[in-house]
Order: C-alpha cells, then sequence, then structure tokens
C-alpha cells in the first residue's frame, strides 16, 4: 500500500510544487520512530547538546518509517528517520533527498530471520514452498532477505513473502501462518528465549556486513534553506553520537533507551550497542542501490554520492 | 414483574437472587457471556493453553488498565484521541446534514454532486490517509479530514434518503402557509429528517473512533493509536489491551450516551 | 372575511408515460364558491376531486383554464387559503408540541407579537376544545384529536378560504360527526369560504349550502343542486328532516349513476 502511495505522492510532486510548512526559528520537527539505534538523538536532547546549539527539536514519533519521506515532502517534517532502500526509491522517483547523519553500526548483528524449532530451516534453500514474514513489501527487509536466500542456495521465487508486522511475526510463526519471519532486535531477543522458536541467521552478515539501513534525511531544499541549522544540527547530533559511544554497556545509555522505546530495561540490557558509524557509505550504499536495481526497485539510476549531504 | 411473582407461586417474598434477575432481566446472559469468555481467557493464559507474549492475562490486563487511572498514558492518549474524533466527527457531520439535506431538495445540486460523492465513497478511509500526507501533514489537520471523510457518508446517505422519505404532505402544508424554501428545509425537512439523520450519526460516532485510531496507527504521535503500537513495539501487551479496553468502554459510553439524547431530544422518532 | 373562489374552464392533463395524450383528470369544469359559502363537491372515489382542491390551493397548475380567487389567477399558495389535509398525522408536525403546530402559521411575525399570538393560538385551541393538550405532541393524541389540532392551525393562519380534503375520512363515525359539528359551528362564527371534498353524500348534504356533483372519468360536473336546509344544522334532527332523505336519495343516485329523476318520482 505505502509503496503505490509513495508513487501517487512523487507523481503529485514533480505536477505541482507543494509549499513547506514554514518551520518557527530554531525549531526541528524530527520523525522519529520507536527504535534503539535513535539513541544518540535522544542523548543530545536528554543532555542539552540541541539546546546549547539554540535549537529546539520537536520530536514526532510514528510507529513505522513508511511515513518519514511523504512527511518530509509535506511539509511535516524537517529531519526524517528513514532506511536506505525507502531514501534511494525516493531519488529514483525524482524526490531530491539528502542523507545527512549515519546511525549505531551492528544492524547486521541485530536483525535475524527466526524459524521454528525442529524443522530444519537453516538456509534459504530450505525456504522453498515456505512462507516468509516480512514488515513491507518491496522494502529494504524484503530486499535482504530475498538476497539472502539467493546466497544461501535458495530460489526467492520459490517462497512467499507475506507482510506482517514486527511485533505479529512470533505468533504468526507458532501458529504455522508462516514458516519463517526476517524480525529486528526487541523480537530476535524474544524468539532467542523462546523454546519453540531458533534464530536461524543473520542475513545482513552473510549478504552485506557493513550495511547501513537508517539515516537522518531531509530534502535538498530545506537544506539549503536552513544551511545553519542543519549545520548546528549535525553538531549537536555528533557530541550525541560522542556520549553514546562512551556509554555503550552502561547503565546511562540502558536506561536512557529503556525510557524513550518504553521497553522494559531486562530487554534493553540485551540488546547489542556498537558505535555509531563515522559516515554514511557511498560504498555500502551503492550495494543496496545494486541490489535494488536487480529486484526491479528502481526505476531509474541514481547518483549514490550525490545523495550524500557534504558540509 | 407480576407474572414473576405468580411462578415463585407460595413464598410472598421473592428472594434477593429473584430481585438481582429481575433487575438484570435479559442482560443476565449477556453479561454472563461476557463474564465466561474473559474467564476463558485467564485460564487459557494462565494455564498456557494459548503462549504468547500477546495473550496476557485478563486479571494483568485489568490490573494495567486500573493502575492507569492514577494519570498515565493511556488517559492522556485518550484525550487525544476524543478531541481528534469530536473535531472532525462535527465537521463531517455537518457537512454531510448540510449536504444531504441540500442535494435531496435540489435537483441542480444532485446532478453536480452525486456522481463525485458515490465515487469517493467506496475508498476505505485508511487508504487515502498515506497519499493525503503531501498535502495535509502527519499531524492533526489529516487525521481530522479522515475522521469527517469517515464521518461523512453514513451522516449524508441517511440525511439523503431521509430526507426522500419525508411526506409529500408536510411538504404542502408548509407551502399553503407560505413558508419561504429556506425556512421549509430549516423547519420542517430538517426536523422531519431528524430520525434518519440521528441513525447515521449513531453509525459515524463508531466509525470516527475506529479511523482515529487508525490514522494515529499509520501516522500518529499521540492518541490511543499510536499508543497501541508502541505498547507492542515496547512489549507490553498488558497495556496494550489495557487501551483497547478504555476504547471499548469508550465507544460503549458514547453509544449509550447518544441513545439517551436521541430519547430526550427526539422523543417524535419512530412515530411518524 | 371570505373571498370567492372559482375554476374557470378548468382542465387537468397528467403526463401518463408510454401515452402521448396523457391521462385527463378533469375536463372543463367551470365552478365557482361565493364568498362565505359553504360548497361541497362529491364525486366517485378516484375521480380526482383532490386534485381539483390542490389546484385551487395553488399547490398545482391547471393544464388549461384558470383558478381565480375574487377574480385573480391563483398561481401559487395565495394568502388566506388553507388547506385541511385528509391525512392529518402526515400535516402536523411531529416534532412540535400541540400548541408549537397552531404557532406554525405565525411565525413569519415580529417577535414582539409572539406571547400576544400565543394567547390566541390557545384561544383556537379552546374552540376546538383542545385546552389541556396544548404541549402534548400529535403523536400522543387520537386520531380525531390530532384533526382537530389541525384545524386550530387552519383557524391560526385566518382563513378566507378554507379547503377541506376528506378531511373526516380517517376516522370513526361518531368522532367525524363531532368534527363536523365543529367544522360547521366555526364556520358559522367566522364566515369563511369553505370548499369541501368528500365521496359522503350525508356529509355534503349535512354541511354545504350547494352540493356539486362529479361524474366519472374523465370527469365533468353533473350537477350543481342547492341544498336549501335550514340553519344552525344538527346532527340528529337535520339528518331526519324528509328534505335531507330526499336529497341524499337524488345525490345516492346519481352517484349509482341510475336514473335519478325516475327514482325520485317514485
Amino acid at each position: 500500500m505505502f509503496v503505490v502511495a509513495r508513487g501517487i505522492v512523487c507523481a503529485l510532486l514533480i505536477v505541482c510544487s507543494v509549499p513547506c510548512r514554514a518551520a518557527e526559528p530554531a525549531t526541528l520537527r524530527v520523525s522519529v520512530i520507536p527504535t534503539s539505534v535513535l539513541a544518540p538523538l535522544y542523548a543530545g536532547i536528554k543532555y542539552g547538546y540541541f539546546k546549547e546549539e539554540g535549537l529546539n527539536i520537536d520530536l514526532a514519533p510514528t510507529a513505522g518509517g513508511a511515513i518519514g519521506i511523504p512527511g518530509l515532502v509535506g511539509g511535516s517534517y524537517d529531519i526524517a528517520f528513514s532506511n536506505n532502500v525507502s531514501a534511494l526509491s525516493a531519488v529514483a522517483q525524482g524526490i531530491d533527498v539528502q542523507l545527512l547523519a549515519p546511525f549505531p553500526e551492528g544492524a547486521a548483528d541485530e536483525t535475524a530471520v527466526i524459524a521454528r524449532k525442529g524443522e530444519g530451516i537453516k538456509t534459504g534453500r530450505d525456504l522453498a514452498g515456505k512462507t516468509v514474514a516480512v514488515n513491507t513489501n518491496r522494502n529494504v527487509i524484503w530486499l535482504y532477505v530475498r538476497e539472502w536466500i539467493r546466497k544461501t542456495g535458495g530460489d526467492p521465487a520459490q517462497v512467499t513473502f507475506r507482510e506482517v508486522a514486527f511485533p505479529q511475526m512470533i505468533d504468526a510463526l507458532k501458529q504455522k501462518q508462516i514458516d519463517a519471519a526476517f524480525q529486528i532486535n526487541v523480537f530476535v531477543i524474544a524468539a532467542g528465549k523462546d523454546p519453540a522458536l531458533e534464530i536461524v541467521s543473520f542475513p545482513y552478515r552473510e549478504v552485506q556486513p557493513k550495511v547501513q539501513p537508517s539515516q537522518f534525511l531531509a530534502t535538498r531544499k530545506f537544506i539549503e534553506g536552513n544551511k545553519d541549522k542543519v549545520a548546528r544540527f549535525l553538531k549537536a547530533l555528533k557530541r550525541g553520537n560522542e556520549w553514546f559511544d562512551a556509554h555503550i554497556g552502561k547503565d546511562e545509555l540502558f536506561s536512557l533507551v529503556a525510557e524513550f522505546t518504553k521497553l522494559p530495561e531486562a530487554v534493553v540490557r540485551e540488546m547489542k550497542f556498537q558505535p555509531v558509524a563515522k559516515k554514511v557509505d557511498a560504498d555500502e550504499l551503492e550495494k543496496t542501490r545494486d541490489l535494488m536495481k536487480r529486484e526491479g526497485l528502481l526505476k531509474a539510476d541514481v547518483d549514490v554520492k550525490k545523495m550524500i549531504y557534504a558540509e | 414483574m407480576s407474572v414473576v411473582g405468580t411462578l415463585e407461586g407460595a413464598s410472598s417474598k421473592p428472594s434477593a437472587a429473584g430481585s438481582i434477575r429481575r433487575r438484570l432481566g435479559p442482560r443476565l446472559y449477556g453479561v454472563l457471556l461476557i463474564a465466561a469468555i474473559l474467564l476463558f481467557w485467564e485460564v487459557s493464559s494462565r494455564l498456557g493453553w494459548i503462549v504468547s507474549a500477546y495473550w496476557p492475562p485478563v486479571t494483568k490486563i485489568l490490573w494495567a488498565a486500573i493502575s492507569q487511572l492514577g494519570g498515565g498514558d493511556i488517559l492522556v492518549s485518550l484525550a487525544a484521541t476524543l478531541r481528534r474524533a469530536l473535531t472532525g466527527y462535527a465537521i463531517g457531520s455537518v457537512l454531510g446534514i448540510a449536504l444531504g439535506i441540500l442535494l435531496g431538495k435540489s435537483k441542480v445540486l444532485r446532478i453536480a454532486l452525486l456522481p463525485l460523492i458515490e465515487i469517493v465513497r467506496p475508498i476505505p478511509t485508511p487508504a487515502v490517509i498515506p497519499p493525503l500526507i503531501l498535502f495535509l501533514g502527519v499531524d492533526d489537520a489529516l487525521k481530522i479530514f479522515a475522521i469527517s471523510l469517515a464521518t461523512f457518508f453514513p451522516v449524508f446517505t441517511n440525511t439523503f434518503a431521509g430526507v426522500a422519505t419525508v411526506d409529500d404532505t408536510l411538504i404542502q402544508t408548509a407551502r399553503t402557509f407560505r413558508t419561504s424554501w429556506a425556512r421549509t428545509l430549516l423547519r420542517v425537512v430538517l426536523p422531519a429528517t431528524l430520525p434518519a439523520i440521528a441513525a447515521g450519526l449513531r453509525t459515524a460516532t463508531s466509525l470516527a473512533l475506529v479511523v482515529a485510531v487508525v490514522s494515529e496507527m499509520v501516522a500518529g504521535s499521540s492518541g490511543i493509536g499510536y499508543y497501541l503500537v508502541e505498547m507492542q513495539y515496547a512489549l507490553r501487551p498488558d497495556l496494550m489491551y489495557a487501551a483497547v479496553m478504555y476504547l471499548a468502554i469508550t465507544g460503549y459510553a458514547v453509544n449509550r450516551l447518544f441513545l439517551v439524547l436521541e430519547a430526550r431530544l427526539i422523543p417524535w422518532m419512530g412515530k411518524t | 372575511m371570505s373571498e370567492r373562489l372559482g375554476f374557470d374552464h378548468v382542465t387537468k392533463i397528467f403526463e401518463a408515460p408510454g401515452s402521448d395524450t396523457g391521462f385527463v383528470a378533469f375536463d372543463d369544469i367551470t365552478l365557482e364558491a361565493s364568498p362565505s359559502e359553504f360548497l361541497a363537491i362529491v364525486g366517485p372515489s378516484g375521480c380526482g376531486k383532490s386534485t381539483l382542491l390542490k389546484m385551487a390551493a395553488g399547490l398545482m397548475p391547471p393544464t388549461r383554464g384558470r383558478v381565480l380567487l375574487d377574480g385573480k389567477p391563483v398561481f401559487d399558495p395565495p394568502p388566506g387559503v388553507v388547506y385541511l389535509f385528509q391525512q392529518y398525522a402526515k400535516s402536523l408536525f411531529a416534532w412540535r408540541t400541540v400548541i408549537d403546530n397552531v404557532m406554525f402559521p405565525l411565525e413569519a411575525a415580529p417577535r414582539s407579537q409572539r406571547n400576544e399570538l400565543r394567547e390566541k393560538c390557545r384561544d383556537y385551541l379552546k374552540q376546538v376544545g383542545l385546552s389541556g393538550f396544548e404541549d402534548s405532541y400529535p403523536w400522543q393524541l387520537s386520531g380525531g384529536m390530532q384533526q382537530r389540532v389541525a384545524i386550530a392551525r387552519a383557524l391560526a393562519a385566518d382563513p378566507q378560504v378554507l379547503l377541506l380534503d376528506e378531511p373526516f375520512s380517517a376516522v370513526d363515525a361518531l368522532t367525524r360527526m363531532e368534527l363536523q359539528s365543529l367544522v360547521l359551528q366555526l364556520w358559522e362564527r367566522r364566515k369563511f369560504t369553505a370548499i369541501l371534498v368528500t365521496h359522503d353524500v350525508e356529509e355534503a348534504i349535512f354541511l354545504a349550502d350547494r352540493v356539486a356533483v362529479l361524474g366519472a372519468k374523465p370527469t365533468a360536473l353533473k350537477e350543481i343542486i342547492d341544498v336549501g336546509l335550514p340553519r344552525p344544522r344538527d346532527q340528529l334532527t337535520t339528518r331526519e328532516d324528509p328534505r335531507f332523505l330526499k336529497l341524499r336519495h337524488h345525490l345516492t343516485s346519481l352517484l349509482l349513476a341510475r336514473n335519478p329523476a325516475h327514482v325520485a318520482a317514485v
């Protein structure tokens, strides 16, 4: 549904230019989703780094990342949390977004394919004729699980993909509505503890170990009109990143994450935290782009280097 | 009542159980059914018939719900949802009633607007939310628009149909008293259509609530819809169900309130 | 206060789907009620008597000919012409109390006069015998009482011409007599012009000064009869008057399409 919606949004964008909502001075509206990788941003807010730059961060939490880019284009957000696949699709469809900043590394160690224990699903080959759950078809999770199936001797054409929201995947798996699921960190931890389930593989590790699934982005139009504000945002975010890197494994970080994700702290303590990536990596993005091309997710070629914001 | 007395035979004083049964009357069975379902839920979770992190025992949910009464997130979220639902509902209702009556009475407007309305009507509201983000943003404008849209259709359809069934004698009566067109609409057609409008309005209350929640799930920063999703990701199904429970109670209360208001304000309902 | 109401060569043709000529409801009817006259129009069911009355009220235009109120052609509902519908329940406003129903024709008046007018309406309700029911809703009343509300409302509009469209046909026989007497009483007091449409021959004779008889389709005027019974009329004595019986005989046989002269002679 969202892919179609995005198509409509893009088509409309080309036809008519949409007036941007005028942001109040010194306030930045940032869309976020409840995920632990946003910890540096929350740290920056909590410890006043943004305030010291004269910025007020107005957080707009949403349940999923799907509305990040439409919201950005519609002027609801100044800066959005989004994933690499959505960003590349947007650029290919003529929406001029720029990737501003990277997130903590380690996606490859957190996101896993899970299945029922004892059914012998170990590789992509074992999934022939089976059903695999992804959160959204034709998006990042779908793209990488297909590539993983290919790399491990299977054929994605023989696998049925079903859209299931992350929180429902474990139940769907146990009720045998699906046979495997590509799942995010919180639920991978839960599945690891469930005697009926097992972790099959960490697909990113096998497909693209240094993948950067998420970035902060903004439209070029916004960036050019707010150069100073963007620079201050990145400066404060950098301090947040430094705080984050310095507190990995420490109580302050666990309680910060538990606070904004509302997760029980015991669960947060089991998460794996790795330092923030130094930059948005063009090479990794090109790999993602090539995978998308192969799956027919990109209608036009994208110059990845031009997508990455350079101060 | 006297029948019950006879059935109880010789006993002159009805037993305590009998009096409760009488007071609850036929509702007793409905209450018992709900109690049985909740009991089954509790037992199935406690004894592990259904094993899922998203199937907490009812008592745990109730406890979560009660603990929220002291001013928790659920009530704040519920207030946000209700505020949106009410705003959208008001806009959609006013437009639905006005257009329903105008189109019902004016052939020109009917020809001009009815096709558009018929085309938009079958589109499920949640489907229009994502493309609308471009124009209305992700905030209240979007949600209130979606709620208004969802409210508009049942109100409009009922009003429009209601106007068509207003008896011609009533209109002719107004004409013989040389009542102006506008006054006839306002003083005759509108009140004569009120029972039909009320039926549409009542259907729309639950729709407004549902669409408010759905729109918050898609593009929410606050409200029960967003809270539900947030609690799913936060592994707090007890709070999620507690929020659902509050929502159900709200829906039920709104419906009851509506019925009471209906009886009060439209005493002629079903009498013409 | 009353006015003259006349039909001048009135023809009404309803367009019928699939027919070029249409359905002729009346053909060339000329008939006039003088000021303060009580005119009754009788005819078999389905001859379109109500259509005639609706044209008189300006609710429906004639196909040919004119309806004249004091010599002026009627197009829209003219002031002072009040219509009493057969379906009183559908003519009353269910959402208004009895008194507010009666107030309806007076609501265009300035606010300052409201209280005064309200008192007047109470008086009209008293005249139709509904004192004490001001705050009831119409649907809480019996059929006869509902028609009384409609009559009180008609009075409130200060009728110069009152059009009665089989107003008593939907109530029981006793109530019908009561309502007939009531209308007669009010007519004698207010002296409006009254045109009654009915299929009840006795009702027509009992109430009217003259009775116009309509024939079967296409409806045309068959005969106009002077009643000539003395007034005030009484439900018992008037109906027992031999002239009443004779008129009844005559009109009934006209409606049954027998030879009236022959029967009358017997």
